[in-house]
């Protein structure tokens, strides 16, 4: 059965861009975030004659880039490993460019574990609820709701005072 | 802009070109699915045409490595000779006289039939140390590499006792159709052959109670192409004079056994 190809292109064209945005911030580097893209995109052409009589496309994609995220993150190479120097930390003060602010909330976000930073990603970027941020990470609402407690806190304490609040849903 | 959704947004707000190409995806996407089908077409055609190799020499009772002692001197290993057809032991045995002896008559007269029907090149002979006795089946067995006219190929042949009387008439011609005889001699020699798909086959069994089995089948073993000896040159060859094991006498057949193991198409399993 042939695929509808161009349904796809479509559908992938328009979304490209946020998707690839939602990536960066999951993982923090634009290449790594095109390459969780592409995973999620070659998982969604061969599920297309599926995932597109969905409700929510976008949530298929949003699933695969969240567990791809997760699993990287499982590889043997991406552990933690001791050093002998501690590395720089990275500017914490708001800057007056948008540049600073980048950098910023990129390294805050690096910072937290890998659910607690997809918890964020998805409500405060994504604009998901509660329940609709549980059933994309296959988790309940009461551990999406500590989690973004707990992502909150290490932020407020990270940054000390500098203003970055997030109001709690 | 102090919150965190806005600081999120002002971090993405002006990315790098994207390395994402959608219609090169496309396009390479549609290309591994048309590798899929072609992989997955190619894999049930091989397992088809394994299944349909390999199906007739297991129904046949073979199964075996046909080549493996194709050139090799043989390892005679000859059971104590039994003088005498009284004490039936089964399929194995019993011989007349001395294995050995046996085995040297044997190779004489193949050697001179083979080397009358398919004359190798410059005259050369052929090797009858090929030619084993294989004490588990009872019988004598050799394995022939041949460059015949009409293709190349392996010749198995195998002489034993015979296992059942003549049949009265050839069973495989139902499937075989024309390309299948069945004849009975002036002497009681009942001849049978068939020739089918790049193999040919033939049997005959002598007035003394030997069976002589004769199985030709090409190089490639994708029963397409032409075996090395024809089923006419098979029956030529099982009906060569000084083949019977059993001079001094006819013998009763060997007991029933498995018939599918002593059709002529018969692999017979090396030992």
């Amino acid at each position: 059965m042939a695929k509808d190809a161009d349904g796809f292109r479509e559908f992938a064209a328009g979304r490209l861009d946020a998707w690839r945005r939602t990536a960066y911030l999951l993982c923090g580097d634009w290449h790594a975030a095109d390459d969780m893209v592409s995973a999620a995109l070659t998982g969604l052409y061969r599920h297309w004659d599926r995932v597109s009589r969905m409700e929510h496309p976008d949530a298929y994609v949003r699933t695969s880039m969240l567990r791809a995220m997760l699993n990287e993150r499982r590889r043997p190479w991406r552990r933690e490993r001791p050093v002998e120097f501690l590395p720089e930390r990275v500017a914490t003060g708001p800057g007056p460019d948008g540049v600073d602010q980048h950098l910023d909330v990129t390294a805050l976000l690096a910072e937290l574990p890998a659910r607690r930073r997809a918890v964020l990603v998805l409500r405060f970027f994504c604009d998901l609820s509660v329940e609709e941020t549980a059933a994309e990470l296959g988790c309940s609402t009461g551990t999406v709701k500590s989690q973004t407690f707990r992502a909150l806190e290490a932020l407020r304490a990270r940054l000390q005072g500098t203003g970055l609040v997030a109001e709690e849903a | 802009m102090d919150d965190l959704p806005h600081r999120m947004r002002a971090a993405v707000d002006v990315p790098p070109p994207s390395r994402i190409d959608l219609d090169t995806f496309i396009a390479g996407e549609q290309r591994r699915s048309r590798r899929m089908r072609w992989a997955g077409a190619a894999t049930g055609a091989a397992v088809l045409a394994a299944g349909v190799l390999a199906l007739p020499p297991l129904l046949s009772g073979g199964g075996g490595p046909p080549v493996a002692a194709v050139g090799s001197p043989g390892t005679v290993d000859c059971p104590i000779p039994v003088p005498t057809v009284s004490t039936d032991t089964g399929y194995t045995g019993p011989l007349p006289g001395d294995c050995a002896q046996t085995i040297a008559r044997l190779g004489g007269v193949l050697e001179a039939a083979l080397g009358a029907l398919v004359p190798r090149p410059g005259g050369a002979a052929y090797r009858v140390d090929v030619l084993v006795y294989l004490p588990d089946r009872g019988v004598y067995d050799a394995w022939f590499a041949l460059d015949g006219p009409a293709g190349s190929g392996f010749l198995n042949i195998q002489i034993g006792r015979a296992p059942h009387e003549a049949p009265e008439l050839n069973g495989e011609c139902d499937m075989a159709g024309p390309t299948c005889t069945y004849e009975r001699t002036a002497d009681g020699t009942v001849l049978l052959s068939v020739a089918q798909g790049g193999q040919s086959r033939a049997q005959a069994f002598l007035p003394d109670g030997t069976l002589v089995s004769a199985y030709a089948y090409e190089q490639a073993g994708n029963y397409l192409g032409s075996p090395p000896l024809t089923a006419d040159q098979l029956l030529e060859l099982v009906a060569t004079d000084g083949l019977g094991l059993f001079p001094a006498g006819p013998v009763d057949p060997s007991p029933a056994r498995d018939k599918l193991r002593d059709l002529p198409s018969a692999q017979p399993r090396l030992s």
